[in-house]
């Protein structure tokens, strides 16, 4: 984490090098989740580019990892997004594919891989927000609670209720 | 079997968790789909980046910096001049042997609180607060 700070403070000195490095460490990690998130390029990179001038700011005081830290910005801010468009909560992804066959191919490896923005494209964004924050971060449920503001036992019930959706699309795949 | 999965049970639940575990099939098989999910999203492959994304995010990045340089320029120097003002306004006049200090200048110089500042921004307002001493006090002049 000392070296997440470092980074940091030499981004928000102007180094132009420790830019590059933030961007080449985070950016394609950030994109890739903020894809899952919204299902639409343009606003993963809309989101990612505010996500990363918050570093810039120098606002990371090393409370947690700088991904993590990211990612916690960067669910937020997508829900601002959200929120901005009036979008329904309950929508899931338009722009992504639902028609995830019921189980993988029986003659292709076990351990294959699905597409993030495809698996999490069935669920609603807020239930997208925590298995993110959950599953790909591993944080606590408080920590969840308080990137998100909103009480544990809705961090709970959501997580449950996301996690019996997925159980139910990719059981062929567990 | 959330918690338990997520490792939020409370203390001194695990034992009792356990036991009903023992005698529960289906509590068992939801404790392995959890776990079985929690490795196939693990391993679920993120829409990779563009190259030319990676190149705008790079040079929004660079853009962010350099406007951020020049707000905290503005402001340094604004405050700056705002505390020259103030040491040349209040400097005695060089008859005044006893003068004892630009207490004006301190003033305004802490009207900024220090605890706001990062590192950067406060060691430049401190050279801008020993610039107005010095002035104040004749010397460089």
């Amino acid at each position: 984490m000392d070296e997440d700070i470092r980074l940091v403070r030499q981004v928000a000195r102007g180094d132009a090098s420790a830019s590059r490095r933030l961007v080449d460490a985070h950016g394609r990690y950030l994109y890739g989740v903020a894809h899952a998130l919204t299902g639409n390029p343009a606003d993963a990179e809309d989101l990612v580019q505010e996500t990363l001038a918050a570093a810039v700011s120098g606002r990371y005081r090393g409370e947690a990892a700088l991904r993590t830290w990211l990612v916690g910005i960067l669910v937020r801010r997508a829900a601002m997004l959200r929120r901005s468009r009036g979008r329904r909560p309950a929508e899931p992804l338009a722009e992504a594919r639902t028609d995830v066959p019921a189980g993988p191919d029986p003659t292709a490896r076990s351990d294959a891989r699905l597409d993030l923005t495809t698996m999490l494209a069935c669920l609603s964004p807020e239930h997208r927000a925590v298995i993110v924050l959950r599953e790909l971060q591993g944080l606590t449920y408080e920590a969840i609670a308080g990137v998100l503001k909103i009480p544990r036992g809705t961090v709970e019930s959501r997580l449950h209720r996301a996690r019996e959706e997925l159980r139910r699309r990719f059981r062929g795949y567990m | 079997m959330q918690r338990c999965h997520d490792g939020e049970l409370e203390p001194g639940r695990r034992a009792e968790l356990e036991t009903h575990l023992a005698g529960c099939a289906a509590c068992r098989g939801l404790l392995k789909d959890l776990g079985g999910l929690s490795a196939i999203l693990a391993r679920a492959v993120p829409t990779p980046a563009p190259p030319e994304v990676m190149d705008r995010l790079r040079e929004a990045v660079l853009n962010h910096q350099e406007r951020r340089a020049l707000g905290v320029a503005a402001w340094l120097t604004a405050a700056a001049a705002a505390v020259l003002l103030a040491a040349v306004l209040t400097r005695p006049a060089p008859t005044d042997r006893f003068w004892t200090g630009p207490a004006r200048w301190e003033t305004l110089a802490a009207a900024v609180r220090p605890e706001v500042l990062d590192d950067e921004e406060a060691d430049l307002l401190a050279t801008a607060q020993w610039m107005a001493s010095d002035l104040a006090t004749g010397q460089g002049w």
